[in-house]
């Protein structure tokens, strides 16, 4: 029978009619059909009693291994034992271990790397876990620098008085060197010292430390506030340092000076701004500092006029020259007492305040929360727990792409590779 | 009303793999189709019943969008019989005995003509290549659709319908 011959090269969709008409017929013939193919169906025939006839042994094997849903050790194990062929067995099955290998390895590698990602997750953390840290933090860094401020101020107190030590010490030789220039004018210069009575009025530095907690989202306004309430105590923002985070959170801290006339009242105003959570006040005593100072001073003034007066009598030029630098020294000591003098009385009549604020978190309980369930509060924590586990959702995703991305390219080289080498062993 | 309801999830549920009965409708022609594909019986059987094994614990991955359960199982088959190959080329080679070869049941040659045809169309069988003689297997013996041996080798069905033209013309010239 002349067949003509088909375009077999042609591989595209549509089917050759002449090889789409052989195919016809040989689905025919495989159904048990009458087809016109004589040799086809021949062939078909030849083949199909040709088809190797499964083993009754193996049959009911695999019956009784499907019906018992392939027990541990059940087809392979079984049929290993009962046909005797274990080594044969062990390379059909190895391919199955080694499978089961790579899948429990590649289950552990995954594991190990959503370990990783959680625990680098874990690590850097959350933006609300950085910000609940900042809080910390911020608290404690709001505490220890009004500490400081506190300390700080009591400690330039001392360094005041001992510079007007020196300076007292190095007057007192002056006064006393001026007391014996000026010959009879040193009794004027000892009454006028023990005649300098000291006012009786005590000078008191204060220092005061203060905390003061306000609502979450409320920092901004309470620090426009504190400027206001400052200048209205008729003092002034000496340092401040503000910090705002998110979810209204945020810290500031100040050193503020306030008149200390005006002192109760400013303090009672920046308590209104929140919840007071820690306020401490010191003071000292530094009016031995300032009687000593002013009494130097006033020697000192005693001791120009003697000076003065000494010069006008002075016949010489030597006396004069002598005179004029003993005038000049004289000046010289008055303006750093006089210096002195204004800082006391600044110390005295300013008191250091340092004021911290602080903002929590709008998720953590402010301390002024009345402590009782709302339905506004379980919204309120509802959307912030949806918050956070988005963000740890995203992080871990940012996180974790990386690795999925490189274990997809690997997982579909690993298929090509094994499509291909299973394709192999059919020989090209 | 709720009958209703029950009815069109289970519609819309995908359909369950009767693996019973898979096995039942296709292990014989299974085991035909691996003999003729790793060439000796006992291979074949161990061949065979692995990939039962592997159908069965893989049954819930099974996907009915993308193929009949006939198909998935054959695919399973000849993804292990290929193993099997494999670890021979790696290994020593493993050469059936001439008494493991896969032979058709007895009783079958009902007379001396019908033995000596079923033996050339044996030999016939075996001159081919073995991709040719896997195609013919999957064909004959499995029972594939093209579009089915299509989806189990990952080509096209006119190109799995043009190598199965090639594969019967070689058969023929064989048989001659």
């Amino acid at each position: 029978m002349m067949r003509s011959r088909p375009n077999t090269d042609s591989v595209d969709d549509v089917l050759d009619p002449a090889i789409q008409a052989e195919l016809d017929q040989l689905d025919a013939a495989l159904r048990g059909e009458p087809i016109e193919d004589d040799v086809l169906a021949a062939i078909v025939r030849d083949v199909q009693a040709t088809a190797p006839e499964m083993p009754s042994d193996l049959r009911r094997q695999l019956r009784h291994d499907v019906a018992g849903g392939f027990a541990k050790g059940g087809a392979r194990g079984r049929a290993s034992t009962a046909l005797g062929r274990t080594g044969r067995r062990a390379g059909a099955t190895g391919g199955s271990r080694r499978r089961t290998s790579f899948a429990y390895g590649g289950g552990l590698a995954v594991t190990l790397v959503l370990l990783v990602g959680v625990g680098a997750f874990l690590t850097t953390g959350p933006n609300t876990k950085s910000l609940d840290l900042g809080d910390d933090a911020a608290q404690t860094m709001s505490a220890a620098p009004s500490s400081a401020a506190v300390d700080q101020a009591q400690e330039s107190a001392g360094d005041v008085a001992a510079s007007a030590a020196p300076n007292g010490a190095q007057a007192e030789p002056m006064s006393a060197e001026a007391a014996k220039s000026a010959g009879s004018s040193s009794g004027a210069v000892a009454r006028g010292s023990s005649s300098t009575p000291a006012t009786g009025q005590r000078r008191v530095e204060q220092n005061v430390l203060m905390a003061v907690e306000v609502k979450s989202g409320k920092l901004p306004e309470a620090t426009s506030k504190v400027e206001d309430i400052v200048r209205l105590g008729g003092g002034y923002v000496a340092n401040s340092s503000v910090s705002t985070q998110s979810r209204g959170a945020g810290s500031a801290t100040y050193t503020l000076k306030i008149a200390s006339s005006q002192l109760d009242r400013t303090l009672k105003r920046l308590g209104d701004l929140g919840t007071v959570t820690n306020q401490e006040q010191s003071s000292r005593d530094i009016t031995s500092s300032f009687d000593s100072v002013e009494q130097r001073l006033g020697d000192n003034k005693e001791v120009r006029a003697a000076l003065l007066r000494s010069l006008a009598k002075a016949e010489t030029d030597g006396q004069i020259a002598a005179l004029n630098r003993r005038l000049a020294d004289n000046r010289r000591t008055r303006q750093s007492l006089e210096s002195q003098l204004a800082r006391l009385k600044t110390r005295t009549n300013l008191t250091t305040v340092a004021l911290s604020l602080n903002a929590p978190a709008g998720d953590a309980p402010s301390a002024d929360d009345d402590g009782n369930w709302s339905i506004g509060d379980a919204a309120s924590d509802a959307v912030s727990a949806l918050g956070t586990v988005t963000g740890i959702l995203l992080v871990g995703a940012a996180v974790l792409l990386p690795f999925a991305i490189l274990a997809a390219i690997a997982w579909a080289l690993y298929r090509v590779r094994r499509k291909r080498s299973r394709e192999s062993a059919l020989g090209d | 009303m709720s009958e209703t309801l029950s009815a069109s999830m289970a519609a819309a549920r995908p359909p369950r793999l009767e693996f019973d009965a898979l096995y039942r409708t296709t292990c014989a022609d299974v085991y035909a189709y691996v003999a003729q594909l790793v060439g000796d019986a006992a291979t074949a059987e161990d061949v065979t019943a692995l990939a039962f094994e592997r159908a069965y614990r893989k049954r819930r991955s099974y996907d009915a969008g993308r193929g009949t359960p006939r198909q998935w199982l054959f695919s399973i088959a000849r993804n292990a019989g290929l193993d099997e190959l494999r670890r021979r080329k790696r290994s020593a080679t493993l050469v059936p005995d001439a008494g493991e070869r896969v032979a058709a049941a007895d009783g079958t040659e009902a007379d001396d003509v019908g033995a000596e045809r079923t033996d050339a169309v044996r030999a016939a069988i075996a001159s081919l290549h073995p991709r040719d003689r896997d195609l013919l297997a999957l064909k004959f013996y499995a029972g594939l659709s093209n579009a089915e041996i299509a989806t189990t080798l990952g080509i096209s069905e006119s190109n799995a319908g043009t190598r199965l033209h090639r594969a019967l013309g070689a058969l023929r010239e064989a048989c001659s």
